[in-house]
């Protein structure tokens, strides 16, 4: 049974606007398209609005005063917008950058060069297959590590080595082509199920039904 | 003007007819459903089992940091955990540091039948979005009363019984985070597995699934693909839902997917070998 | 008016950047609990300037669409009239009658997710015709590319998988070994870069950020 409430025929009609750019590029797709930026910025805003709130605006009421000092930050960011004093805009963003880097270095070395590295050479323990799985897991690991490597002139055995890191990475992308093709077609589907389904109804009952009804 | 040959018609077919293709071949199966098995991942098995085996007042972590338009690949698989969760009894906390996190909680929140001794408050509670992305995890998991003091409606936690000696990520079992995004994956390796040493398990979109694997086995210990994982756990937990039912969906757009790429290459190499014979080249 | 010396305009930011990163990155091997509080401190500190940069980002944005109607840009202003109309909506709702209110439900699941799912849905389609149009394998870098993307996309494909199930076992080895250890590759000389970057933007060598 096609859908009564006037929230999903918006949505719906919303939908078939932005699905038009498929069609071709033409002032409607561009105006859905501009609808979407508009609902997108005012959603934003919102919710950047209320983790301010939350985060900055209710403990400062609460009387902690040390507050202040990321409420001034963050307004000097708003010093972008104003010719000649953009300047000031440094210092928020040295607040944001440093406590950004300051997170990375351990647990970027930790999590993602020590973990890993530890997951490639774990203990080769098993039968022939397990060995060779180990070893295959080792070589392509350390053969795209060559293809990255700029500071030495590639010579002859270099060469080779970063042609064969080159192999190794394009199967490792076509795996995450594979993988990038299952979530796109997820998108496909989600998007007609909605049309579909909540909005339409469509069902194998509700088509018999318009069958017969026919 | 020389007629298109064979291979140069298949190799431009107009992509309208493309689009139209697809959606007719999908939305057969989308109406109805044919039900074709599935095979069960281990990963959809290693989280079950984990999530089974932990005690009974274990609070978990739920990281709902997906755009909402990807909601059919990770929103599934939060729903199926949720549903896993809520019937065991476990207490969980969910957040959010994408902005859309609060479209696709109020989407999950509506869709899910929470046991009816299952109270908002008491057994679960949605923090709302959180400003910040890993300095936002790196201040939740040391302090998290400090970053937030109320949910996302604005209950403060002395309401909240849930919240009652919640200080930071060593208070909480397990954390699971479903994202779509490789900076959420790599920042909760980070923040909550590197730094504070907590079991992890991820789920996320099918782009996100060889930015997540790396993570695994050391420092996650399950990463559920997209909504073929979605399905695999639906079936697992027993509460079959929206992914079983779009498996059939997802197993015929791959195969019009697969045929299309074969289709293009057929054309190409028979232009490509076409214009060897006669010396030419394609533009 | 006078020049701003250079110490505010650059060097006490530089300088601020590489004491808050110091007293962050210490907590990670010093339990003191000075450097745990200042730590925590710091990390909350930018979760508040956070939220201020997202602000300024969506104002910015509507600042270039008021733009675009006051300049009467051919073919954009309707556009740029739009996005503004549906910005005072979101706006004026979200701030009158706050975030857990019905009105604030349905326009979120109405019409932000209604237009952020059909803009999924349009990527899924460029998707498929891009795959028919663009991906065409010449060398034998593409055909390997071709080879494992179709294998992957089988295991993937459970009709496929039931039909002959070494599809799935196929399929999953090449993501788990052949695919993760590239990642992994890519993972690491990707942290060793970040690390690098991180120490030459704390040090003060490395000065984007400021711009």
């Amino acid at each position: 049974m096609i859908s009564s409430d006037i929230g999903v025929w918006v949505a719906g009609l919303l939908t078939l606007g932005i699905l038009s750019i498929l069609y071709g590029d033409s002032a409607l797709s561009r105006l859905f398209a501009h609808i979407f930026i508009g609902s997108a910025a005012g959603y934003y805003m919102i919710q950047a609005i209320n983790s301010l709130w939350k985060s900055g605006i209710i403990p400062l009421l609460s009387g902690n005063f040390i507050f202040i000092i990321p409420l001034v930050l963050g307004l000097s960011l708003f010093s972008r917008l104003i010719r000649g004093y953009a300047w000031v805009s440094r210092y928020g963003l040295a607040l944001l950058t440093g406590v950004g880097t300051g997170l990375l270095f351990f647990t970027a070395i930790d999590a993602q060069l020590i973990q890993q590295i530890l997951s490639v050479i774990a203990p080769v323990k098993g039968n022939f297959y397990d060995v060779l799985v180990s070893i295959i897991r080792v070589i392509f690991f350390i053969f795209p590590i060559f293809y990255f490597i700029f500071t030495i002139k590639p010579e002859k055995t270099m060469n080779k080595l970063i042609h064969a890191g080159k192999y190794a990475m394009m199967i490792g992308f076509g795996a995450s082509y594979g993988a990038l093709a299952l979530s796109r077609l997820t998108l496909i589907i989600n998007v007609l199920s909605f049309i579909l389904k909540d909005w339409f109804g469509l069902g194998l009952a509700t088509l018999i039904h318009a069958l017969t009804y026919y | 003007m020389s007629e298109k040959s064979f291979y140069d018609k298949i190799s431009s077919i107009d992509v309208r007819l493309i689009y139209v293709s697809i959606a007719l071949v999908l939305s057969s199966v989308i109406i109805n459903p044919i039900g074709m098995p599935i095979t069960i991942g281990e990963h959809a098995t290693n989280l079950y089992n984990f999530i089974e085996q932990l005690p009974e007042d274990s609070l978990i972590l739920i990281g709902i940091d997906f755009d909402v338009g990807l909601y059919s690949e990770m929103g599934f698989s939060l729903e199926a955990i949720i549903k896993h969760i809520s019937s065991r009894g476990l207490r969980f906390i969910a957040l959010s540091i994408h902005m859309d996190g609060p479209v696709n909680w109020a989407k999950a929140n509506s869709r899910i039948d929470f046991p009816s001794n299952y109270i908002y408050g008491e057994d679960y509670v949605y923090l709302g979005f959180i400003a910040g992305q890993e300095t936002a995890q790196a201040a939740i998991a040391s302090d998290l009363k400090k970053v937030v003091t109320s949910d996302f409606m604005g209950i403060p936690f002395s309401e909240l019984p849930i919240m009652n000696g919640v200080e930071n990520s060593q208070d909480f079992a397990f954390i699971i985070e479903v994202t779509g995004q490789g900076h959420n994956i790599d920042s909760t390796a980070r923040q909550y597995g590197s730094m504070f040493n907590r079991p992890l398990a991820y789920a996320v979109a099918g782009a996100a699934i060889p930015l997540a694997m790396p993570y695994y086995p050391r420092l996650a210990l399950a990463v559920l693909p997209s909504i073929i994982g979605a399905a695999q756990y639906e079936y697992l937990a027993d509460v079959p839902s929206s992914a079983l039912k779009a498996t059939d969906a997802v197993s015929l757009a791959h195969i019009f997917l697969f045929g299309l790429l074969i289709l293009s290459h057929i054309g190409f190499w028979g232009q490509l070998s076409k214009a060897k014979r006669s010396g030419g080249k394609i533009v | 008016m006078t020049a701003v010396p250079t110490l505010f305009k650059r060097k006490i930011p530089i300088a601020m950047t590489f004491i808050i990163a110091l007293v962050v990155a210490l907590q990670y091997g010093i339990e003191h609990p000075y450097i745990i509080t200042s730590s925590n401190t710091l990390k909350i500190f930018g979760v508040v300037v956070s939220s201020i940069a997202i602000i300024l980002a969506s104002l910015t944005l509507v600042i270039s669409q008021m733009g675009y109607v006051v300049k009467k840009k051919a073919d954009y202003w309707v556009g740029g009239l739009a996005s503004l109309i549906f910005f005072a909506i979101f706006f004026s709702v979200g701030l009158v009658r706050g975030i857990e209110s019905v009105e604030w439900a349905w326009i979120q699941k109405n019409i932000f997710s209604a237009c952020t799912t059909a803009l999924m849905g349009v990527a899924g389609f460029l998707f498929v015709s891009a795959s028919y149009r663009a991906y065409k394998a010449k060398n034998i870098d593409g055909y390997l590319l071709l080879a494992s993307g179709l294998l992957v996309m089988l295991s993937n494909t459970p009709a496929a998988v039931v039909l002959w199930p070494t599809f799935g076992p196929i399929g999953k080895w090449i993501m788990s070994v052949l695919n993760t250890n590239v990642q992994r590759a890519i993972l690491v000389t990707v942290a060793l870069g970040t690390v690098a970057t991180a120490i030459r933007t704390v040090l003060g060598w490395q000065r984007g950020y400021m711009d």
